[in-house]
């Protein structure tokens, strides 16, 4: 056993009383084991793993002990954790934008390591070969640049790198690929599990999301509320969970796997119908010259009257953009876009106007979506006042609170704000607040990223069965392919501005036709450990290059596993089956 | 309505200050600082510009009335004192608030279009901040004569500069806010997010900056008063008393004891009160 | 880079031009002239004067010499001292100045950066309070009770050090000046940077650094230093501002014969072309430092660098 806890408990002294953070654990770890720690915000997870490395807040208090190696890490009067800490336990954590110094040099920030631990050793050897074994392409260059010139895949290969070139006994991984985009997670994973099989270090790997550990943990614990509910081989806790908390949470997540049973084909009436529209920008780069930047190309797509539409791709994909426009905040540069059968441009302020009433959206951070400054009557009667100004207050009155009680809250949230509820409700009031003018289109810019995963399925049904009953479209933009395939009719997915195929939902989940479709979807991890385990994935490798100057041809030609010359020069849209296919070789291919 | 959606601010400042044992006490200190100034000289018989020819340069004394001595002019110092601070702290508010109502209309405009005129309003800026402006002041006191008004209207005319650019940046932030673009989105007009969705959230900044502004303000002040181009004789100011009194700190030591603690403790109390409620409410540090 | 640092200096040339403009013209307009000072001149005598100072052209053509004037370093002549050009007489009060300056931003810079970095280290200890008090008191208290308060300490009651004056431009003549004129930027850089220091203790790369096994010491030194002080270069543009409007009460106070002295006494005299050169020398002297400090800046910030 390399690792043994009892009774670890973390307290915080607040203005109601003690606040137990971590609720007496109890937790082994033994050697060459990788342990995953689920559970959501304020389980807890990340608070008992700090405590082992000794970086809890000064304000914690900790009760119990822990072992390292049969040697005592912290117990009730004495704390050894700052001399394991780096060396025998590494952490990593969740944001990689802002974990390395943005001052200093790759070279410079794991040569402090070194000087630290190993300062006898040839410290330029140490980190090529370490930047080298975390895969990161043309090492020796690297080492020389600042984080701000890395992507956030790559910062988090050398932030891995800068732990396991001391070759501790635990690596700690805090959520490592929850900021990242699905292939890019995909690759840590598959890195971690690489590095796993080759060095002999253990892993605890703390997530909230059941799918991304189902391939590499031995062994599972769920935390809820400071405990730990449940604890077992990840074959059972998937399969067979005991606890209530588990099985709900299980029963919660939506799966990319599965065929969507309630989807709908035919749309007869067309809400929004884009014609090859386009949206282009010059970015200033020197004093006389600019850069063209294509945040959307050649798009063609329909929405029609109650149907719900997705948009997947990973981030800078240009699917916000694109969300704006159908909300008439910006024009296309080129191409037609027809709203309600009209010409949006921005010539025409009639239906600017009428799409500031049909169209309405909601965003991914509930919090950040109202303004705090204002109550939830003033926030909700905001788009009533704004086009009926001559409501009178009563009526308004009226309409809020029915509105309020149709997500399912009652007449004493009016006069409350917004930081008095949980993000849950607050998603809910957002809700509320889109469906006050009855609109016609409602676009949902990531709408359930930012809640907890027991909740996302509520706040989801809540969103449908309101969105039926007025019968509005919904443009469903999500970077989760697999809220989406559970949600969706059709569904388009874009690569750097372009829709590289377009089909119903369960043809493009089923058998995806375009190389970057096929990559994206083996991407999603599956909260199912046999699957998961089995899948030899086909990763794909790169980042996306910059929307700025695009190169001619296939954009995603550079990362394709299937390119040729051709596709460097030449991209066509063609039909396969029923899907539509930016793709030159899409019929060899499928 | 404005009152109604910011109710949470006033009570947000006010847990905050009670949080903070020194800003409290800096709080009651400089609530009784202009309760004083403004009803003490009604607890002595001297009016400010009267002179005791039979007690010239008198220190403290209790019997004759003068309890905090006397100039060489045989003018009382506590009535003086008060008088004083009467003119110091209006000087302050009045410049901060004049610099605050141009700072956060520049600031939010500038930030809230953006683009061209966000360059330009900036560029503006830049250009007035390399400017000596402390010297063209005192250009204008000694062409235009000393005037109180001018002195406000300088002094604010200079520190809406870093009102303007500290709200331009709140603005910035707050226009990527996704209740901004929910207003936006939903047709409300310009000038309307700009009152009810950009400008109640600045209500922090703008309170942190007029506490920390008006110290500034009233050390201006007296830098003027000290160049011999302050408020005008017989008025007075704590400045130019601490200034006169400094000339014979020797001889007549309470002659600048007496205004420089008053001068002293208000500053302290506001610069106190200002980095207790930066320390709770700037949002930099609220996650 | 070396773009940056050309297209930062072209943009302050219309500052540069905007200054000058706003004080030759504020100037022009004030009330009374600058022969009227002592007894009325008879009038041709007065004439001559206008003529021999160019004073009966139109003003464009006053402005128009003016500028061309300044282009080849010729602030005009002094209406006061008649027999000194204004330029003569900055340059003659300059390098006093400049030395004040120069060590008061040192002394300011030096002593600041190490208060606040020690106060953050010791957040809310006994030191931290003591520190930031202090702090306090130099913003709190003008500098021109604070200067006499050190005369009376230093020099008449201990008699270390003398009380004004130049002497013969010993170092001992600087160092009540120096410490007077540093004391309120002391101050302010202590507290800018301790909530910069704080503030970035409070970072991620920090927590990313400790987790690495790091010691205190050198997490401070590598991580921390260079991050919370890019807020204390910021300040430098205004810190000088700051000096430089000090100076002028400062070189009052010790009688020191430096450009503020120059510019005060210009002022009471209506010596309108003296202000005028001391005025536009000081506002090229603060776009300049700007200017430098924006360079500095660039340079450290790895983003802004290329």
């Amino acid at each position: 056993m390399i690792l043994s806890i009892k009774g670890l408990s973390v307290t915080y002294q607040s203005d109601d009383g003690l606040i137990f953070a971590v609720d007496d654990i109890d937790l082994s770890l033994q050697e060459k084991e990788t342990l995953a720690i689920v559970g959501e915000s304020g389980s807890g997870k990340t608070q008992s793993m700090l405590s082992i490395i000794g970086l809890l807040p000064e304000n914690a208090q900790i009760k119990g002990e822990a072992f390292f190696n049969n040697k005592l890490l912290f117990n009730q009067s004495n704390n050894h954790a700052e001399e394991f800490r780096g060396n025998e336990i590494g952490m990593i954590f969740q944001d990689p934008m802002t974990s390395l110094n943005p001052y200093l040099t790759i070279e410079e920030q794991l040569g402090l390591v070194l000087k630290k631990h190993l300062p006898d050793e040839d410290h330029g050897k140490i980190i090529l070969e370490a930047l080298n074994n975390v895969k990161i392409p043309d090492a020796a260059s690297k080492m020389n640049q600042y984080p701000h010139e890395l992507s956030g895949g790559m910062r988090q290969r050398v932030m891995i790198a800068s732990v396991l070139m001391l070759k501790p006994k635990i690596l700690i991984a805090d959520e490592p690929t929850t900021a990242l985009d699905v292939t890019v997670q995909a690759q840590i994973l598959a890195l971690i599990k690489d590095l796993k099989d080759q060095i002999d270090t253990s892993i605890i790997f703390i997530t909230h999301d059941l799918g991304v550990v189902a391939g590499i943990s031995d062994r599972v614990v769920v935390m809820e509320k400071g405990k730990i509910v449940e604890e077992g081989a990840p074959e059972a806790i998937y399969h067979a969970p005991k606890h209530p908390y588990t099985q709900k949470l299980i029963a919660s997540i939506p799966r990319v796997d599965e065929k969507n049973l309630h989807h709908q084909d035919a749309f007869p009436n067309k809400s929004i119908d884009a014609d090859n529209i386009s949206m282009e920008y010059r970015i200033k780069k020197g004093w006389w010259s600019f850069d063209t930047l294509k945040a959307v190309r050649n798009v063609s797509c329909e929405l029609g009257q109650g149907e719900i539409l997705g948009v997947v791709g990973e981030s800078g994909c240009g699917k916000s953009t694109l969300a704006k426009s159908l909300a008439t905040m910006i024009y296309p540069t080129k191409g037609k876009l027809k709203i309600f059968g009209q010409e949006a441009n921005i010539g025409n302020q009639s239906l600017k106007k009428i799409t500031q009433k049909e169209v309405q959206m909601i965003f991914q951070d509930p919090v950040s979506s109202m303004n705090p400054r204002m109550n939830i009557e003033s926030i909700l009667s905001e788009p009533l006042w704004t086009h009926s100004p001559n409501l009178d207050k009563a009526s308004v009155r009226e309409k809020v609170i029915s509105a309020l009680d149709r997500v399912g809250l009652d007449s004493s949230a009016l006069f409350r704000y917004p930081h008095e509820f949980s993000g849950g409700q607050c998603q809910r009031i957002v809700i509320a607040r889109a469906l006050m003018l009855k609109p016609k289109v409602i676009i949902c810019d990531e709408p359930v990223s930012s809640l907890d995963v027991s909740i996302r399925k509520q706040v989801l049904e809540l969103l449908l069965t309101i969105r039926k009953e007025i019968n509005a479209s919904l443009l469903f933009i999500s970077h989760d392919l697999s809220v989406v395939r559970q949600v969706c009719d059709n569904v388009m997915v874009m690569y750097l501005g372009q829709v590289v195929e377009q089909a119903n939902v369960n043809e493009l989940f089923d058998s995806p036709k375009h190389p970057y479709t096929k990559a994206l979807i083996a991407a999603v991890p599956i909260p199912d450990p046999n699957i998961q385990k089995q899948i030899e994935l086909k990763l794909m490798e790169g980042d996306p290059p910059s929307p700025i100057n695009l190169p001619s041809g296939c954009s995603f030609a550079d990362r394709c596993a299937f390119k040729n010359d051709q596709c460097k020069s030449e991209q066509i849209l063609t039909r396969v089956d029923s899907s539509l296919v930016a793709c030159i070789r899409a019929r060899e291919i499928n | 309505m404005i009152t109604k959606q910011s109710r949470s601010i006033w009570t947000e400042a006010w847990g905050a200050i009670k949080k903070n044992a020194r800003a409290t006490i800096a709080f009651y200190v400089l609530c009784f600082m202009v309760v004083f100034v403004v009803i003490g000289p009604v607890f002595s018989s001297f009016a400010y510009d009267f002179t005791d020819w039979s007690y010239l340069a008198m220190p403290p004394n209790f019997e004759n009335g003068h309890i905090l001595g006397t100039d060489s002019l045989g003018r009382d110092v506590y009535v003086r004192t008060l008088y004083g601070g009467r003119i110091s702290l209006m000087v302050g508010i009045v410049s901060t608030f004049v610099s605050l109502f141009i700072g956060v209309s520049y600031g939010v405009f500038s930030g809230y279009m953006g683009g061209k005129i966000d360059g330009f309003m900036m560029r503006f800026i830049d250009v007035m901040y390399a400017l000596p402006f402390m010297f063209f002041v005192i250009l204008l006191m000694v062409f235009f004569g000393r005037n109180i008004f001018l002195i406000f209207i300088a002094i604010g005319a200079v520190n809406w500069l870093d009102m303007a650019r500290i709200v331009r940046g709140q603005t910035l932030a707050l226009k990527q806010k996704e209740f901004v673009e929910a207003a936006e989105a939903l047709g409300v007009g310009a000038l309307a997010i700009m009152r009810r969705h950009i400008v109640p959230n600045l209500l922090g900044v703008v309170v942190i900056y007029i506490t920390l502004t008006i110290p500034q303000v009233i050390l201006v002040e007296s830098f003027l008063s000290f160049l011999g181009l302050g408020v005008q004789e017989p008025l007075t100011s704590w400045g130019m008393l601490v200034k006169e009194g400094a000339e014979d700190m020797q001889s007549t030591p309470w002659l600048l004891i007496v205004p420089a603690i008053f001068l002293a403790t208000t500053l302290f109390c506001f610069n106190f009160l200002g980095d207790g409620l930066r320390d709770a409410l700037d949002p930099r540090d609220r996650q | 880079m070396f773009a940056y640092v050309i297209k930062r200096f072209f943009s302050a040339i219309p500052t540069l031009f905007i200054l000058i403009t706003i004080a030759f013209f504020l100037i022009r307009m004030a009330p009374g002239g600058p022969f009227d000072a002592d007894q009325a001149l008879p009038p041709e005598m007065e004439a001559n004067l206008r003529a021999a100072y160019h004073l009966d052209e139109p003003l464009y053509q006053q402005y128009y010499r003016y500028l061309s004037g300044l282009v080849v370093g010729d602030f005009g002549p002094s209406f006061q001292y008649r027999d000194f050009g204004v330029t003569e007489l900055i340059m003659t009060g300059f390098p006093v100045s400049l030395r004040l300056g120069i060590s008061a931003i040192l002394i300011a810079l030096i002593f600041g950066v190490a208060a606040g970095s020690f106060a953050a280290l010791r957040q809310n200890s006994r030191y931290d309070h003591f520190i930031m008090t202090l702090s306090m008191t130099g913003i709190s208290i003008p500098n021109f009770v604070v200067a006499p308060l050190l005369v009376l300490f230093f020099a008449v009651m201990l008699g270390w050090l003398p009380a004004g004056g130049l002497g013969d431009g010993g170092f001992q003549n600087f160092i009540l000046p120096t410490v007077s004129l540093a004391l309120p930027q002391i101050a302010y850089i202590a507290r800018l940077t301790r909530g910069s220091m704080i503030e970035v203790l409070r970072s991620q790369f920090i927590r990313t650094a400790r987790a690495q096994g790091l010691a205190l010491r050198s997490i401070i030194l590598h991580h921390a230093l260079k991050p919370a002080l890019m807020p204390v270069v910021t300040y430098l543009g205004p810190a000088t501002a700051g000096i430089i409007t000090g100076s002028v009460v400062i070189e009052q106070i010790f009688s020191i014969p430096g450009l503020g002295r120059f510019f005060v006494q210009g002022a009471l005299n209506r010596d309108y072309t003296l202000v005028m050169g001391v005025v536009v020398f000081y506002g090229i002297l603060i776009i300049l430092f700007n200017l430098i400090v924006d360079v500095i800046y660039a340079y450290l910030d790895p983003k802004l660098r290329k």
